[in-house]
């Protein structure tokens, strides 16, 4: 898996430890929803169904991933006083593209998301991602870029797995097809952006029991 | 050193939104034409969902076909009929910002609320099938934003023969079931709009509806807000095309109902 071709002097490479890292963490012991609790606007508004929290995870991992990409970039002649609103530019170009894009490809969901794809720019992640990591110069582009996969991805599988439980409860559909039996009386509730409060807190519970080391000991 | 020579704050953004500006309006006018004909497939296959005839819409392609049978035209409250042909006259009456249309089959309400009441001019689409229906757009408000809906019309222009609701913001679970669930739309389909004395009487009412009933469906619990604005919806959209169904009637019981 690793390659180590590329550069080898520098700290293992394409795919080293460290970029594992990168990927891995965010999954897991450091997920953007479940561990730091950002992002958790869109996480409520567009998990009643898993089309559409696809969708918004796809779109998500890119913008996150381009803007740590370009920003990591761009750090050294970014003006100090400037820093922020250069961030901010960046984001929204990203985002204007993803919305130009899905309105052109995919219609429905740009229909179904409209302007939750405009909130990725006041995604905390993003921003949060392009401060704590982007701009450190300590990283290399690369390690950016896949510090905005991983945590685009750690995003997205959490928003993906309650989409699945609220859209199976919710709706008694997976992706559109019937999968709950005919007897199944629809549970109301998790269609309403209320309920996915509950499913972030099972989330954390069940995540924090599988792995006590998550638990804050304070 | 670490000094060392930052660009101008002024320079350094005005080359950076240069080139985000540049990245983005190439972007834009390359993709916006299939934008603009997405939006109008999406348009095209809410007004055909409405009809009952069976058709099969998969793709675009097959929606245009289907599209094909419907012809358009624009009628204003007086009952003035506007066809393809007399573009100009609705485009002169533009004010207050609304747009003006390239053709005809643009025509959104939306855009006509913006003009003065007495200038808006309101879609009908007459599909020949088998059947022949009318499907009428009418648009509203919910709780949290507008509603809007097409309604076919049986040839009698009193019977439903299907409808479709959308809305911008309705609650999802709730208000958004008006679009959502086929069990709230399959209700509305062989009511009746208006009673004897051409009133509208369909409304979304509270409870069961009684057997035999010819005007009211029953409406979605914790949906209140938004169901009755699909009744008033009803009430005051149907108003704007009675003068020219008036006109249309006597014509609908002579076999050919031309536009």
């Amino acid at each position: 898996m690793a390659d180590t071709i590329v550069e080898p002097a520098k700290k293992g490479g394409l795919f080293g430890k460290e970029e594992k890292r990168l990927i891995l963490d965010p999954l897991h012991s450091d997920n953007p929803i479940t561990i730091q609790v950002l992002g958790i606007c869109s996480a409520l508004a567009v998990t009643s169904q898993v089309y559409k929290s696809l969708v918004m995870a796809i779109a998500l991992i890119f913008v996150c991933a381009f803007s740590s990409l370009i920003i990591s970039l761009l750090r050294k002649s970014i003006p100090g006083s400037i820093r922020m609103i250069v961030q901010l530019l960046v984001i929204a170009g990203l985002v204007q593209i993803v919305e130009i894009v899905l309105g052109a490809f995919a219609y429905s969901a740009y229909e179904q998301l409209s302007v939750f794809i405009g909130l990725i720019i006041t995604n905390c992640i993003v921003m949060g991602r392009l401060e704590a990591f982007a701009m450190g110069d300590k990283h290399t582009p690369w390690q950016a870029f896949l510090d905005g996969i991983g945590n685009g991805l750690g995003y997205g599988w959490v928003l993906v797995g309650m989409a699945v439980v609220r859209e199976i409860f919710g709706k008694g559909t997976l992706l559109g097809f019937s999968v709950m039996p005919e007897s199944y009386v629809l549970n109301n509730l998790m269609v309403l952006p209320a309920s996915s409060l509950f499913v972030i807190g099972v989330f954390i519970w069940i995540q924090r029991a599988l792995d006590p080391t998550l638990v804050d000991k304070s | 050193m670490e000094q060392k020579k930052e660009m101008n704050v002024y320079v350094y953004v005005l080359i950076l939104t240069s080139v985000t500006a540049l990245i983005l309006s190439v972007l834009y006018t390359s993709l916006n034409p299939m934008f603009v004909a997405n939006k109008a497939a999406a348009k095209r296959k809410a007004i055909l969902k409405c009809i009952p005839a069976k058709m099969d819409l998969g793709d675009d392609k097959k929606v245009n076909e289907a599209y094909a049978k419907i012809e358009m035209i624009a009628v204003s409250p007086a009952g003035e009929v506007y066809d393809t042909t007399k573009l100009e006259a609705i485009n002169a009456m533009v004010a207050n910002g609304a747009k003006k249309y390239n053709n005809l089959e643009q025509l959104d309400l939306a855009n006509e609320e913006k003009k003065n009441e007495k200038d808006r001019v309101y879609p009908v689409y007459k599909y020949s099938g088998e059947k022949t229906y009318y499907v009428v757009a009418v648009r509203g408000n919910g709780l949290w934003d507008k509603i809007w809906g097409y309604i076919a019309l049986e040839e009698d222009l009193n019977t439903v023969a299907g409808v479709f609701f959308d809305h911008k913001n309705e609650t999802p679970g709730l208000g958004a079931e008006i679009k959502d669930s086929e069990a709230f739309k399959e209700q509305f389909v062989g009511k009746k709009i208006y009673d004897e004395k051409e009133e509208v009487q369909l409304a979304v009412i509270k409870r069961e509806p009684p057997k035999g009933d010819e005007h009211n469906v029953k409406g979605i619990s914790g949906a209140t807000i938004t169901c009755d604005g699909v009744t008033n919806m009803f009430q005051n959209g149907m108003k704007h095309y009675d003068n020219y169904f008036e006109v249309l009637k006597p014509k609908s019981k002579v076999s050919d109902a031309s536009l």
